[in-house]
């Protein structure tokens, strides 16, 4: 049937109808569906919560117990500037006690600024970000054994966990001198200082 | 005429105009059956109260039958084609035929037996167009549909079908009201003549010498046409009622050429599932019954003519679809409504089991020691330093095991140590050894399970003392490599320089008479070291 042929006051009514169900029912799905997705989004909230907050309850006991079992720990490693914030301060003291006892000819170091760190071994990090110091010292030493000493006084003595990435020792003359004052060897490390904290939040005891 | 107005309209209602050359009865057709009957006569009073009517009436679609004298037949036969060609051999056919009327309509009746099998027609024509003209100008004026145009004939064939008459030549004989006496002759179920003749008022005539002289006219039309053979006899099935019906019975006796059926009005009404009595013998309502039960496709009505009802029917399809989408749209917003308050109750019932537990868990937390972070971060925290601790590296042990590795050489002496502390055994320190991790034989295996990390490391040193004897150098060097890496967890141990390169693929000078001073500054060799940090270590 040609479109010029059609007579439009025939169908006025039935088309009109037809849109306003149209209108009507696209109206009402909209509705009941937003309704719906609405009232699933609540439940699978509530739901959620009601999840957590039960499993929470559940584990009081555990949580006691843990509490008893490390917060004695966690506190230790805070103080000991290992979670929360560093200590650059003491780790600079000890630095400088250690070469005055060590009697070092020289001691030079560079400390770079704190960034995140990933480690390349499995670690279960939970809410937590690692952070990396890194330090760089130049040392002039007498005796190899210095270098050792050194790392060991700021393993005992500075607050903080650090691991030594490299190092270079060289001798700076093969021939014993009586220059006691004089470096026999240079020593550049590098140092990781590590601490871990919240991510996005600071830990305060 | 007699006219009851219906404002109720049903999409199964419909009409049947019966059209004759002096009149016109229009039948409506509701719940399965027909109800009322309206008579028009073809005279400017008759097409004016047609018209009131049409206006009047809701507008439901009409189904045209035409009984006219000025219909005509013939057989015709054409190439057996399908498709576009049939339909053009078809209408230049009609336009041969019938020239001067739109209303012609071709039926299809088999194919011939022998030669090319050429497609067998019936071509039937309204030959006088004028008849219907005036009542369907005044349909299309009123815009009410017109589902199609019939001829009586045509629909006397779904009649047969309904008695089951099965005869070879059958010849059926009906009266109607509004235009005379119609004689309708069938071959083998298809339609081959028809003949409408006028019909004296009953009661002043004998009906049925009259009747008998019309079958005998139509006998002898039928053998000159030879649709009819001399040795075929002929079955005529008379329709009547009552005392007329008894006449024929009387009058008429079968002979060797025809054998006469009559047959009651009634009982013919009662087998097409007409509701009501018939008190005469016409059967204007019971074709019209037949039409409107079950129509046929339509037969001479032309598009223009039946646009009306293509719009009425999608109009309905219009309306139907509206009503099955709020139908389906209700549903389905009842089902998700139902679903959403599902979501709501279970939602309200998950806020106060978690509002409860809440209560208690907060209850029971006021009792434990207040931290920094949650019991379960404490933990993970503690945790995470203890495995950071595992990973710590110094170069301790690697100078540890060099010290001891030099204990039995007192003139090897150490110049330079490059570490590093590395997850990869095989990565570079930097310092000549980068050609070591080139080659694929030299390649450690990763083992994880074993070692935490790895120390590499490169020792350079000299010979000194030297008194010139490079192959007691060579050996002391190649001794120490031996002896260190015979120490535990060293994974390897790699000369990278001696103080004297004697393999063929370096160039080799110098003098054999050097002084010791001379040759001390040469004596260097250079070492690698992957020493495995083992777990129960750290």
């Amino acid at each position: 049937m040609k479109t010029s042929n059609i007579d439009w006051s025939v169908l006025r009514g039935s088309l009109s109808t037809l849109i306003i169900c149209l209108i009507i029912s696209a109206g009402m799905l909209f509705g009941s569906f937003y309704y719906r997705d609405e009232m699933r989004t609540e439940f699978t909230k509530e739901d959620q919560r009601f999840k957590n907050v039960s499993r929470k309850y559940l584990a009081v006991d555990q949580e006691e117990k843990m509490i008893l079992l490390h917060y004695p720990r966690f506190k230790y490693l805070y103080q000991q500037g290992v979670i929360g914030k560093e200590q650059r301060l003491r780790w600079l003291e000890t630095l400088r006690t250690s070469s005055d006892e060590l009697k070092l000819p020289s001691l030079r170091y560079n400390i770079d600024s704190r960034e995140s760190f990933t480690p390349s071994f499995p670690a279960n990090q939970g809410l937590y970000q690692i952070y990396t110091s890194s330090m760089k010292l130049d040392l002039g030493l007498l005796h190899e054994n210095d270098l050792l000493l050194l790392l060991n006084d700021l393993e005992q003595k500075a607050n903080g966990l650090y691991s030594v990435s490299s190092c270079n020792l060289q001798r700076k003359e093969k021939s014993i001198t009586r220059d006691i004052d004089r470096a026999k060897l240079d020593a550049k490390c590098e140092l990781l200082w590590f601490t871990i904290d919240m991510a996005g939040k600071e830990i305060v005891l | 005429m007699t006219l009851s107005l219906k404002s109720k309209s049903e999409f199964s209602n419909k009409r049947v105009l019966y059209l004759s050359a002096d009149k016109a009865l229009v039948y409506h057709w509701e719940k399965g059956g027909l109800t009322e009957s309206f008579v028009f006569h073809a005279d400017p009073a008759g097409l004016e109260n047609f018209a009131r009517y049409l206006y009047e009436v809701p507008s439901t679609p009409f189904y045209i039958m035409i009984d006219v004298v000025e219909e005509e037949y013939r057989l015709e036969t054409i190439p057996h084609v399908m498709g576009r060609d049939r339909k053009a051999l078809l209408a230049r056919k009609k336009d041969r035929l019938f020239r001067n009327t739109p209303y012609c309509h071709a039926k299809l009746q088999g194919r011939e037996k022998e030669g090319r099998r050429d497609d067998i027609f019936l071509f039937s024509a309204i030959t006088n167009p004028d008849i219907p003209a005036p009542w369907l100008k005044l349909l299309l004026n009123a815009k009410v549909p017109i589902a199609g145009i019939y001829s009586l004939p045509a629909v006397s064939g779904i009649l047969l079908k309904k008695l089951g008459i099965t005869s070879e030549n059958t010849l059926l004989v009906t009266m109607q009201s509004a235009s005379g006496l119609r004689q309708t002759f069938y071959k083998e179920k298809n339609l081959k003549i028809s003949r409408l003749a006028k019909m004296p008022r009953l009661s002043t005539t004998p009906f049925a010498p009259y009747l008998e002289g019309e079958i005998e006219k139509i006998h002898r039309y039928l053998s000159s046409l030879r649709l009819l053979q001399n040795d075929e006899s002929l079955d005529v099935y008379i329709i009547c009622q009552g005392s007329l019906l008894d006449d024929v019975r009387r009058q008429f006796r079968d002979t060797d050429q025809i054998r006469y059926h009559l047959l009651d009005i009634n009982e013919v009404s009662t087998a097409i599932g007409f509701k009501g009595q018939l008190s005469s013998p016409y059967v204007d309502a019971i074709f019209s019954h037949i039409l409107a039960a079950k129509p046929p496709a339509n037969e001479y009505a032309s598009a223009n003519e039946v646009r009306y009802y293509t719009m009425h029917r999608g109009r309905i399809g219009m309306l139907v679809a509206s009503l099955l989408l709020l139908l389906v749209s209700a549903f389905w917003s009842g089902f998700n409504l139902i679903e959403g308050l599902t979501y709501q109750q279970n939602q309200v019932d998950a806020r106060d089991k978690a509002n409860f537990y809440d209560a208690r868990y907060r209850s029971a937390k006021e009792r434990l020691p207040k931290t920094a972070v949650e019991p379960y971060d404490i933990k993970v925290a503690v945790d995470l330093v203890d495995v950071l601790n595992k990973h710590r590296a110094t170069p301790l042990d690697t100078m540890l095991l060099v010290s001891k590795g030099l204990e039995n050489y007192p003139n090897l002496h150490v110049q330079n140590v490059n570490w590093i502390a590395a997850s990869d055994p095989n990565k570079t320190v930097g310092k000549g050894d980068e050609k070591d991790s080139l080659s694929d034989s030299s390649i450690i295996e990763l083992d994880e399970d074993t070692y935490v990390y790895y120390q590499i490391s490169v020792i350079e040193g000299y010979v000194a003392p030297f008194d010139g004897n490079y192959r007691l150098a060579l050996d002391k060097v190649n001794n120490l490599a031996e002896e260190l890496r015979k120490m535990a967890h060293v994974k390897r141990v790699k000369i990278l320089a001696l103080p004297l390169d004697v393999s063929s693929e370096s160039n080799l000078s110098g003098s054999a008479d050097l002084d010791k001073k001379s040759a001390q500054r040469n004596v260097v060799f250079s070492l690698k070291i992957v020493l495995g940090v083992p777990r129960e270590n750290v």
